[in-house]
């Protein structure tokens, strides 16, 4: 009973975790430029993600190591010390753009500036992860992210066309006054929303902070596949609702509120309320796991105490670590200035930096040395293989398309 | 030591390309119907947000919208009113959808009084008026 208790539980908090400001900005923004003509890219992108989660947490659960610690041992320190360096700014920058969402959905039930509440976001952030355990801290965020769930009923109660939106989906087209360079460009967008890196290095070093064994595979396997599955469906729900409402009235998508529109249409001032307290939880439990995820690469890079597992005096300079990134995605924030200008940017870099992070865990999912009996079989290893073609082939792609196409604009 | 004149060459670049204006009256009027569907875009943007206020949404979000879509109104026109002309021609269609482009964004801009005020009837006259500016915009350029 305990073990369905967690499985439920686990994916649960992975429906709820794989939304966060990239997520919602990218399906919203693509939804209602492109309608659902990208929408191919969600399944592509959630088997992706299932496969290199499972495959990060069955090497943190075999060799009780979390990723980065075995990409130092695999890679050497020079190779590891870029790969660090690419994912700490990128996933310090995702910290700040998560800190700007939960300003921008606090601005919806307040009206005060986004910008006057990111210090105290900020400094929310890091004194839950301070006083708060790990498993609460994960789980209370990925239940009140859950309520984004809402959309779902908004859709079903907006009736839309259904076999229409099947047909825009299952036939992916470039739109009239669009050019193949802007389409292409978001698909990669939207894969680097959903392959952020911090996600790998959470979902692994979460697994040591919870102590997972080989016995936890299962567990583990469940919470990827059928958390992150769902949680494609729910991405799905935001591209439709976008797709639905702006698309045909050629309005673009370039606010948090407007995300929010559809639910409120749709169900009013109850259905408003819940995606509000959604966005809060989904962009305040990515805040925890980006700041957290900076400690954990710098900490398992240097080889110092980490984790939440130890008191923080034990783990000082992992707190360190936390502290000095959540004050520097403040500052980045307030100097960006606008969150969701900032996501967008993040998750097409995030996109080109994917094989630096995807690689090694594939390598090392593939090692016997590490993994025993528990390292890939050929199945898996062969659709590894592809899709780390493909992040290479995206991540060269979305480095041109965005000089080609000014960022999508 | 050899790359140093390259510096003025690219600061020159830089300077060149930052003041670049459209060449000919196409590329201006291709600018212009850009700007013209940001700002419709906008303006319906603040008709689902007139539809929304009241007993639908909480006065804060519709508020926020609304700034939002005028900001975003605001912004296209300025950026186009800062380009410069490069003939007669481009003169003459500036003025003619500036004269369009100024009030719409206004009419945005009032959509946030007539929420405040609270009164059902305001609303309802300020949809109309945004309906109405927006369409003398759309068929400006759809001539």
């Amino acid at each position: 009973m305990k073990r369905y208790l967690e499985i439920a539980l686990g994916v649960l908090t992975a429906i709820g975790g794989f939304m966060e400001i990239g997520e919602i900005v990218a399906t919203s923004l693509i939804g209602a430029r492109f309608g659902l003509t990208l929408a191919w890219v969600v399944p592509v992108a959630v088997v992706g993600i299932i496969l290199f989660a499972e495959m990060s947490g069955r090497v943190a659960a075999v060799s009780r190591r979390p990723v980065f610690d075995v990409v130092r041992e695999r890679m050497g320190p020079s190779l590891g010390l870029f790969n660090l360096i690419a994912a700490f700014v990128i996933t310090m920058a995702t910290a700040a753009a998560e800190i700007g969402g939960v300003a921008l959905a606090l601005q919806l039930a307040t009206s005060v500036h986004p910008m006057l509440w990111v210090p105290l976001v900020g400094f929310l952030v890091w004194l839950v992860i301070w006083l708060v355990s790990f498993k609460w801290m994960e789980n209370a965020t990925a239940l009140l992210g859950l309520l984004l769930l809402v959309t779902v009923v908004a859709l079903w109660k907006l009736s839309p066309g259904w076999g229409e939106l099947g047909r825009d989906a299952l036939s992916p087209s470039i739109p009239s006054g669009e050019g193949p360079a802007t389409y292409w460009y978001f698909a990669v967008a939207l894969l680097g929303a959903a392959f952020m890196p911090y996600e790998v290095f959470f979902f692994s070093s979460g697994a040591v902070e919870e102590g997972w064994s080989p016995r936890d595979v299962v567990v583990e396997k469940a919470n990827a596949v059928i958390g992150f599955a769902v949680g494609g469906v729910l991405a799905f729900t935001f591209m439709a609702l976008a797709a639905i409402v702006f698309e045909p009235r050629g309005v673009e998508v370039e606010h948090l509120s407007q995300v929010a529109l559809p639910t409120t249409l749709a169900l009013g001032k109850i259905g408003l309320a819940i995606i509000i307290i959604g966005f809060v939880g989904a962009t305040f439990g990515a805040a925890l796991e980006t700041s957290l995820s900076c400690g954990y690469m710098v900490a398992q890079y240097f080889g110092w105490q980490w984790g939440k597992f130890v008191r923080p005096v034990q783990g000082a300079r992992f707190h360190l670590v936390v502290l000095l990134t959540v004050a520097g995605s403040i500052v980045l924030m307030l100097v960006a200035g606008d969150a969701v200008k900032l996501t967008e940017y993040v998750i097409v870099l995030s996109a080109i930096a994917l094989p630096l992070t995807y690689f090694p865990v594939l390598i090392v999912a593939n090692d016997r040395g590490y993994m025993g009996e528990k390292a890939n079989f050929g199945l898996i290893n062969a659709i590894g293989t592809v899709y780390f073609i493909l992040l290479v082939v995206a991540s060269v792609a979305g480095l041109v398309l965005m000089i080609v196409t000014k960022a999508g604009s | 030591m050899r790359w140093r004149p390259l510096g003025p060459l690219f600061l020159l670049v830089l300077v060149f390309s930052c003041s670049l204006s459209p060449g000919d009256f196409d590329s201006y009027r291709r600018r212009g119907e850009e700007t013209a569907e940001e700002v419709i875009g906008a303006a319906r943007m603040a008709q689902l947000m007139l539809d929304v206020a009241g007993d639908r949404a909480f006065r804060a979000y519709v508020e926020t919208g609304l700034q939002e879509a005028e900001a975003d109104a605001s912004a296209a026109v300025r950026s186009f009113a800062a380009l410069r002309p490069p003939d007669a021609s481009a003169r003459v269609f500036r003025g003619e959808l500036l004269e369009l482009l100024e009030p719409l964004t206004r009419e945005i801009a009032e959509a946030r009084s007539a929420v405040a005020s609270s009164e059902i009837g305001a609303v309802d006259a300020q949809l109309d008026r945004l309906r109405q500016t927006s369409g003398e915009l759309e068929r400006f350029i759809r001539r």
